[in-house]
């Protein structure tokens, strides 16, 4: 029972990472000669780096997921469903980085993308949270918090992002707790999703890491939020998906707070980096710049300082799911 | 613009992060507690709202008092 469990898993997330790890140093030079590239705006030199790496991760999580999916998963209809969702919001970071869509666009098409997850998934009406037990959100829970989960998760996953190796960092350690989480509480079939994206992450992260020789871009910051998400709505542990997200929603309400949310880099600039590689800040909220503005800092420092943060949130959720529930 | 306050600065707003998290939990426990005898259909969608709302105040607590810790660093 045990073999028959985990074998897929072991097997799939073995082949998402071996297959990112291959494919990440062919699509470089392949998406620099069609001139998707970008700027990494935290080094003193600007250097270019190709965009949109996100794609190797698409790739390698759905070879995972093929493979342990042939060698025979449970619940076959729901786990369609949620690779169906993950891979359409992979799809909509590609056409973002192609095309540079507005936030609205994304979002609507985010709302698209969870169609499969609601058509698949019943989830009752009861949402649990810790001191207070489970919450009766009636026909909502289904129609309305799937599409809004995974539209929100996806995008503040995304908005915290533009530092060496932080989306691919966070994803790690955000995809690998719920993983174990799900595991412990014998929810496989959602932990295998949450692995083998946990491991082509990983892969990914040794190309991405501080100095970084690609970017995701929008297809890799959007991709831990859509797994997040479908993982915590069919695993039911919806309360550790959102302590990970934490840190993205305090980004976001910073964000939010100031004028012109969606403008801010048009507005005020990029950071700028002094010599000794340490970053000024533009004068505007989000979580790194709170950082930033308490300790002199170079890119590197502020990654882990931001994923040591990520981590906390993350141990938070599992722990108290598994003490509370 | 200031900024060396150092590793103390960064623990306090760690910290601080933290505890955005435990206030929002507790706001949501309280109006929980106090709503559901009145309403007990209406308590769900009212938790969540104020574990937004709780939420939203702790961030913006939290950019004043980076800011404020910025400022004492000087430079």
């Amino acid at each position: 029972m045990i073999l028959t469990t985990w074998v897929p898993i072991v097997a799939g997330s073995a082949v998402a990472f071996g297959v990112t790890y291959l494919l990440v140093p062919h699509l470089i030079p392949l998406l620099e000669a069609h001139g998707i590239r970008g700027v990494d705006v935290h080094k003193r030199s600007k250097p270019v780096r190709a965009e949109m790496g996100g794609l190797a991760i698409v790739l390698g999580f759905a070879a995972g997921f093929g493979v342990a999916f042939t060698l025979g998963v449970h619940d076959v209809v729901q786990l369609l469903g949620c690779f169906l969702t993950i891979l359409l919001v992979g799809l909509t970071g590609c056409v973002d980085d192609a095309f540079n869509l507005g936030q609205r666009y994304k979002f609507v098409l985010c709302v698209l993308a969870s169609i499969p997850l609601m058509l698949v998934l019943d989830l009752g009406s009861t949402l649990w949270f810790p001191l207070i037990g489970l919450i009766n959100l009636g026909f909502t829970l289904r129609w309305v918090a799937i599409p809004l989960g995974v539209t929100t998760a996806s995008n503040l996953t995304n908005m915290l992002a533009g530092f060496n190796g932080l989306e691919a960092g966070m994803g790690v350690i955000a995809c690998g707790s719920i993983g174990v989480l799900c595991a412990a509480l014998g929810r496989t079939s959602s932990a295998l999703l949450a692995f083998v994206m946990f491991a082509a992450l990983l892969a990914f992260l040794r190309y991405n890491w501080y100095p970084a020789k690609i970017f995701p871009g929008d297809t890799g910051t959007l991709l831990p939020g859509a797994v997040l998400a479908c993982v915590g709505i069919f695993g039911h542990v919806e309360f550790a998906t959102i302590s990970m997200v934490v840190p993205a929603a305090v980004d976001f309400a910073l964000k939010m707070i100031s004028r012109n949310p969606f403008s801010h880099r048009g507005i005020y600039g990029d950071s700028h980096p002094l010599d000794d590689g340490t970053i000024i800040p533009p004068n505007y909220p989000a979580l790194a710049h709170a950082f930033l503005n308490v300790s002199r800092m170079n890119e590197k420092k502020l990654v882990a300082v931001l994923l040591i943060l990520e981590g906390l949130f993350a141990l938070l959720g599992v722990l108290l799911t598994i003490a509370l529930r | 613009m200031p900024r060396n306050v150092n590793n103390l600065g960064l623990l306090a707003l760690m910290c601080l992060c933290l505890g955005i998290y435990v206030f929002a939990i507790l706001g949501m426990y309280a109006s929980w507690a106090i709503v559901r005898p009145i309403h007990r259909e209406g308590a769900g969608f009212v938790t969540v709202l104020v574990g937004i709302g709780c939420f939203a105040l702790g961030s913006v607590t939290f950019w004043r008092v980076s800011l404020r810790l910025a400022k004492m660093g000087g430079e």
